[in-house]
Parts: structure tokens; sequence; C-alpha cells
């Protein structure tokens, strides 16, 4: 059961739901309590990696309790979007060759996996993947391109920056379908439907759960920023890189988005970064070149 | 209409589209003459790449992307960049949006082309 008191948000003030947020959510959500717990080793290797004095092998022993976790974590790794030479058998080789951010997110990707499995057959699964796997793309991209030092959590945040509609569309049924219903009655983005709907968008629901799930904070404020990034006031470079990236593969179509509308890009946002139509050529490029690398990855997601 | 390097402006070329410099000033209009001698001042203002009238006569160049030497059929061509400007449509006078729209534009165009080059 997660817990909605605002104590579990004390490590992420723009994470935290007002009283009145609390209560929009519930709106939505009915059986809030159904909704999966975050899973203890995710938890655990979260904390274990903090600890600078850490190791490969003692993290490695975390995520490998958790068998099937450790199983779909490795074909994630084993994917030929990472193109390895050869197979990654266990989750210690893991992070000596990736690193313990890229294992332990994709730990977290497995699990969301897990727990939010396909259910509503209305729901346009891969389209919304296909969508986030692009964002992730294109967000690696933009860290590989503005040397950033985000570039070991850039994918992740890209990945799980909409994971708000996937828990509405899987717990907020009703509520989704006349968001939904209205996004296409209306012609407006998703985000204006909901917030004229119910006033409360996806990035706040996903942020509601990435807090609960105990996401590092930059991770759980990239999502809740992600289309207000000017209210960022630490992790700017994450927050800004995942709203370029959402935009940028909403411009190219790529997956669903669940519109057929394209939030205005901050200008803020684009003069920090130092963006230029040099680099946005160079990253849309390479979305196209990973999406085509990143067809298994694509199947495990869906 | 096709994109070249702003380094490949020949004297007589037109402008396609409307030339921003990388705050979103315009410094060309669609229809406005191009001249070699502009090619250190739009590099100044940030430009890398102009739209011009025209189709692209060296077909057989050997640095061509995938899908970039590809001719749609019409009717595809106009029903994405219908789709693209629909997209657009609420956002399009904002100059940021206007370069994104005008790069989508290209990408999608010449990774549909590659596609279909392939069947």
């Amino acid at each position: 059961m997660l817990n909605t008191s605002r104590e579990t948000a004390e490590v992420n003030d723009v994470a935290t739901l007002s009283p009145v947020q609390t209560d929009q959510l519930k709106a939505i959500i009915k059986d809030i309590d159904s909704i999966p717990s975050l899973p203890s080793v995710v938890a655990e290797v979260h904390e274990a990696i903090r600890d600078p004095r850490v190791n490969a092998t003692y993290v490695g022993k975390i995520i490998s309790r958790d068998q099937s976790l450790s199983a779909k974590t490795l074909r994630l790794v084993n994917s030929a979007f990472y193109g390895f030479p050869r197979k990654i058998n266990n989750i210690t080789r893991a992070i000596i060759v990736m690193g313990f951010n890229k294992v332990s997110n994709l730990a977290l990707t497995a699990s969301i996996l897990d727990a939010f499995k396909r259910r509503d057959q209305d729901f346009d699964y891969a389209g919304f993947w296909k969508h986030a796997l692009g964002s992730a793309i294109a967000a690696e991209a933009l860290a590989k391109n503005l040397k950033s030092g985000e570039f070991e959590d850039a994918f992740v945040a890209g990945l799980l920056h909409d994971i708000g509609k996937l828990v509405m569309a899987l717990y907020a049924r009703e509520a989704f379908a006349k968001i939904r219903e209205h996004v296409q009655e209306a012609d407006v983005l998703m985000l204006e439907a909901e917030m004229e709907l119910y006033e409360i968008d996806h990035a706040l629901v996903g942020a509601w759960l990435a807090d609960a799930w105990k996401f590092p904070p930059k991770l759980t404020r990239a999502i809740r920023l992600h289309h207000n990034p000017e209210a960022a006031r630490e992790h700017q470079e994450i927050i800004y890189i995942t709203h370029i990236s959402d935009i940028l593969c909403r411009a190219l179509g790529i997956g669903n988005g669940g519109d057929n509308r394209i939030p205005l890009v901050n200008r803020k946002v684009w003069n920090a970064l130092k963006l230029n139509d040099a680099v946005i050529d160079a990253c849309m490029g390479e979305i196209y070149a990973g999406l085509d690398k990143a067809k298994d990855f694509l199947e495990l997601l869906n | 209409m096709r994109t070249i390097s702003v380094k490949e402006i020949e004297d007589g070329m037109v402008a396609a589209a409307e030339v921003l410099d990388s705050r979103g000033g315009v410094l060309l209009n669609p229809g406005d003459g191009l001249r070699k001698s502009y090619i250190p001042k739009l590099i100044g203002w940030g430009v890398h790449e102009v739209e011009i009238e025209g189709d692209d006569p060296a077909t057989d160049a050997p640095d061509k992307k995938p899908g970039e030497d590809v001719r749609l059929p019409r009717e595809m061509e106009t029903r994405i960049i219908s789709k693209i400007t629909h997209r657009f449509e609420m956002v399009g006078d904002d100059p940021l949006m206007k370069r994104l729209k005008r790069l989508s534009q290209k990408h999608v165009l010449r990774r549909t082309a590659s596609k279909y080059a392939l069947k």
C-alpha cells in the first residue's frame, strides 16, 4: 500500500502534494491502496548507491536477491540497444560495465514494468512506451551533445517522465477516459484537459508515485516539472533536458503522447541549455537511429 | 524546396522559408534572394542550414543521408506536412517553435522517404 501522507515527500518539496492536491488525487484514483508499493530491493539499491564506499558486488547481491527483478534487468542490459559484444550474465558484471546509476535505473524500470502491466485494452501501451523510449533516447542524445553531467540519468528521466499517465490509465480509468474524450473533442493537449477537468495533471500524479516509490530526487523533479521547468530550483539541467526531449519526440510524432498537439518550448530552458539548430538537428537524427537499435528494448517495455 | 548547409549557398538561390537567428529573430523571409557573401554573416548569427526553393539537382551525391534522395509521392508528403502543421498550429507563431517545426519536418520526411525506398 502506498503512503499518501506528505511525510513521504520531505525529500522533494515540489513533489509534495498539498492537502487540496491529495484530495484531487484521491478523487480520480478511487482505490489508491491498490497501487503497488516499491519493491524493497529497489529501495535498498537506491539507499546503497548513495554510499560512496559501496562496491559493485554488494549492490549486485542486493538486486540478485530478487531473481525475477535481476532477470528482467539483465534482459534490458542485454538488449541490442546497448550493443554489448558478449552477453552479460550477472548484475555485478553489469554494474562494472555500465555503472551503478545505469543499472539501478534499469532495475527501477524493470520494477515499474512489472508493477504497471498492461490491463486496459483501451490504452495505447505500445504508443505510450514508444513515446517514452523516444524521449529517453532524445534525453540521452541531448545530454551527450551538451556534454551534460546528467548523461547517466537522462535516459531514465525521459523514459519515466509520463509515468503519471500510466498510473491514471490503470488506476483512474473513469477520469482518464473523460480526459481522453475531452482531448479528442477539443483537440487540446492532454495536460490542458487534465487541468480543465480535474485540476491535477499527469506530471503531479507521476511525481507522487515517484516520491512514494522513493525515486532519486532529481528523477522525481524531472517527472514533476517536465511541463513547468521554470519552477525548478534544483537539478535544473535534467529537468530542462527532460522538457526538451518530450517536445522533440512530439515534434517528430514518435509514439503516442496522448494528444495531437505540442507544448511550447520554454525559452528560458532553450537559452540555459544553449541550444541551437545544429544540436536539435543532431539529436533528431540520433532519436531515429536510437529507435532503430532499440526494437527489442521496446518489446521488453511492452 | 530543399535544405542546404549555409556553406552551400550560391548567388541566385532563393530562401523557401524564414531564416531565423539563434534567438528566433527573422533574418530573411521566404522569397528573399541569397548571396554567397551572406555565408559568414549567417554563420555569425548562428544559422547552419537554410531552406531554398527548387529540387536537389545532385540526387546521387555521395554524402546523402538515407531517404534524402528519395522523392515521396506528393499526396504522402502533403499528408505528413499537414499532420505536422496541425501539431504546431497552436504554437506556430513562436520563433523557436517555427525552427523546431522546420527541423522536424525535414527529419520526418527524410525518415518516411528512407522507409518508402525500402518497400
